[in-house]
């Protein structure tokens, strides 16, 4: 199959008659953003001293973790009083950076449907949208929420054309914004083929790339949550991928933010794989003076319901970012079971956060045998998928990416997209490591299957028993179910 | 007036703009399990291709799954349309983080009295186990 699409920066001309032709009349809001300096002269202006890309360059610089909470309501003015009140009750400036998130008919382009939910929450009095409208709001009441928040904004739009949003918070100063196509079509798209995809995103990461060159550093996220529950090896991959995908079109700061699979000594080699890889990568297509911001991601698979096994998940997650040297904390809350996060939860999770980094003072990881052995494999792996990629692209990282997942030399479990083969599946070891149960087509080279084959037994021994389908199956809720108490023995 | 033979088929996504399809995956897999013919249509599915997919296969229950909080909006309507298509016994259940606001999912009954209005059989806390889900659904359909 041939695809339409090459990894290759747009020029103006290109940019420009696909912002004035398919991007702005998507909704009338993007009236009032049509002049681009104007729109950069603006965003300069408001982000002076809290811009999101070199907020997190700074903490890199520094070796200092930073705060990330995520937010999101149907109205501007529940949205104000969210973000005042997490950055009052948590001590989360200077130390923290936001994720605002939008509803996902906006993400979805249906914005009739986020309209009705605006007028549904008004009318009910409550928020009945899963996140905030960017698009039909438009860009002067996104100002209002830059100049409301002490700390920098990033937007996560999470779908596949999130171009109008992403024009609309760029020129309101928010400076992060996803660019992570990879991501996009595992978690949340059904039919749209790569090459599709890959076209849409690059105008994201171009705008992005216009910002940066004129004064106002853009730093997208670089996400491999992808389904929530994954190799390490494919969050890597992904992570680099996206990095020189967006590298072409100019962006210079990356957030690159990782799924975490909950294994300690796992997710740290995984990080420090990404990062090896993410420089290696880049200098070896010539992408000069890049920077990267190693952040995790709380695990995305399902969450337990009580405030209790909450918190630990919350302080287990930011643990292992703390002590695995990523840089940026991202936060979920103790409502995560139950719906979208709560002013009142997401203060607590910085709260908890930040004392967790207090108490650890600079301990991290110990550099093992054990860490350099994990590192090792997924650095194997990693690379055999790769290396596979930009062979099959003859060069190309675009179109070796739209081959690799025709293959299924990339893979995910499960995911709504149609286009991946979902022929691999994960299990977890003795010491909850994800492993492969089935390798699908993914290129795993020799030893690291050995390796893997190792990590199955182990578990086999601990629980006596053969490991199944049914493992697979009931592993994905590990972490959600809670125990019923025992009777007590007379 | 006399009631439908039940034949162990469900309809099984995840409604509206909805990705999260765990949830509905997990599901798919008990019911196969426990002998259910199973047509599992994934995310993102519209009204309207649940009701096909239950003409399609003479399915005893459309079981949705929502787990993005917008749940309540998605499903208002899909009574009506499984009654246009003249399935107007067919069992409707409802499961997940169904209702974006907290104060809804904290207040359960609220929750339960909203989809009963808008003619689901049953809504299902996101704490549910999918055995749980075919045992309830065996029940309601009389059979072992």
């Amino acid at each position: 199959m041939t695809f339409a699409i090459k990894n290759e920066r747009l020029t103006d001309e290109e940019f420009f008659k696909i912002r004035n032709e398919e991007v702005l009349p998507q909704w009338e809001t993007g009236k009032a953003i049509a002049n681009l300096e104007e729109n950069i002269a603006i965003a300069k202006e408001l982000t002076q001293g809290k811009n999101y890309a070199l907020t997190l360059a700074e903490h890199k610089k520094n070796g200092t973790n930073i705060f990330e909470p995520q937010f999101g309501r149907a109205l501007t003015e529940y949205m104000i009083e969210g973000i005042t009140y997490v950055e009052e009750n948590s001590d989360m400036y200077p130390d923290g950076v936001w994720t605002l998130f939008s509803d996902t008919y906006t993400r979805k382009g249906d914005f009739k449907k986020a309209a009705a939910g605006i007028e549904r929450s008004k009318k009910e009095g409550m928020n009945m949208l899963n996140g905030w409208p960017v698009v039909c709001f438009g860009v002067e009441e996104a100002r209002k929420i830059t100049k409301a928040a002490k700390c920098p904004l990033n937007l996560n739009s999470a779908d596949e054309d999130a171009r109008l949003q992403t024009e609309i918070v760029f020129a309101a100063g928010w400076n992060g914004g996803n660019n992570n196509p990879i991501m996009t079509a595992i978690a949340h798209s059904k039919n749209i083929p790569m090459d599709k995809l890959l076209k849409i995103k690059q105008y994201d990461a171009r705008l992005g790339g216009i910002y940066t060159e004129n004064g106002v550093p853009i730093c997208p996220h670089n996400a491999s949550n992808l389904s929530g529950y994954d190799a390490p090896a494919m969050r890597s991959y992904t992570n680099v991928v996206q990095v020189l995908l967006a590298a072409e079109q100019g962006i210079k700061y990356s957030h690159v933010m990782h799924g975490l699979g909950m294994n300690m000594i796992q997710d740290t080699a995984m990080g420090r794989v990404t990062e090896k890889l993410c420089n290696e990568y880049c200098e070896r297509f010539g992408y000069k003076d890049m920077t990267f911001i190693i952040g995790g991601y709380p695990f995305l698979g399902a969450w337990p319901p009580r405030l209790e096994e909450a918190h630990a998940m919350i302080a287990w997650n930011a643990l292992i970012d703390i002590m695995g040297g990523f840089t940026n904390i991202v936060l979920k809350c103790e409502d995560e079971a139950f719906g979208t996060p709560s002013k009142e939860g997401m203060a607590n999770s910085v709260r908890l956060a930040r004392h967790l980094v207090t108490l650890l003072g600079d301990q991290k990881v110990a550099d093992s045998d054990r860490l350099k052995l994990e590192e090792k494999m997924i650095e194997m792996e990693a690379r055999a998928i790769l290396d596979k990629t930009i062979e099959a692209g003859d060069g190309d990282i675009a179109i070796g990416l739209c081959k690799a997942i025709e293959a299924g030399w990339f893979d995910t479990m499960v995911s709504p997209w149609c286009h991946v083969k979902g022929k691999v599946e994960y299990i977890r070891d003795a010491e909850n490591a994800v492993r492969y149960f089935n390798y699908g087509n993914v290129p795993i080279p020799k030893e690291a299957r050995e390796y893997n084959e190792e990590k199955l037994k182990e578990r086999e021994k601990k629980i006596g028993k053969k490991l199944t389908f049914d493992y697979v199956v009931s592993d994905l809720q590990y972490a959600s179910i809670l125990p019923v108490p025992k009777p007590f023995k007379k | 007036m006399e009631k439908r033979q039940a034949n162990k088929s469900v309809v099984i996504g995840t409604i509206g703009g909805d990705a999260h399809m765990i949830g509905a995956w997990v599901l798919s897999k008990a019911f196969e399990k426990a002998g259910f013919k199973v047509a599992y249509l994934g995310a993102v599915v519209p009204q309207k291709d649940f009701v096909n997919a239950a003409i399609e296969i003479d399915a005893d229950a459309i079981l949705v799954s929502s787990m993005y909080g917008m749940g309540i909006m998605d499903c208002e309507g899909l009574r009506e349309k499984c009654i246009e298509a003249g399935l107007k016994d067919i069992i409707l259940y409802a499961g997940g983080t169904v209702a974006a606001p907290l104060e809804l999912e904290k207040n359960w009954p609220e929750i339960e009295k909203r989809f009963e209005k808008i003619g689901f059989n049953r809504v299902f806390k996101n704490t549910c186990t999918a055995d749980e889900a075919v045992e309830t659904l065996k029940a309601d359909l009389g059979i072992e």
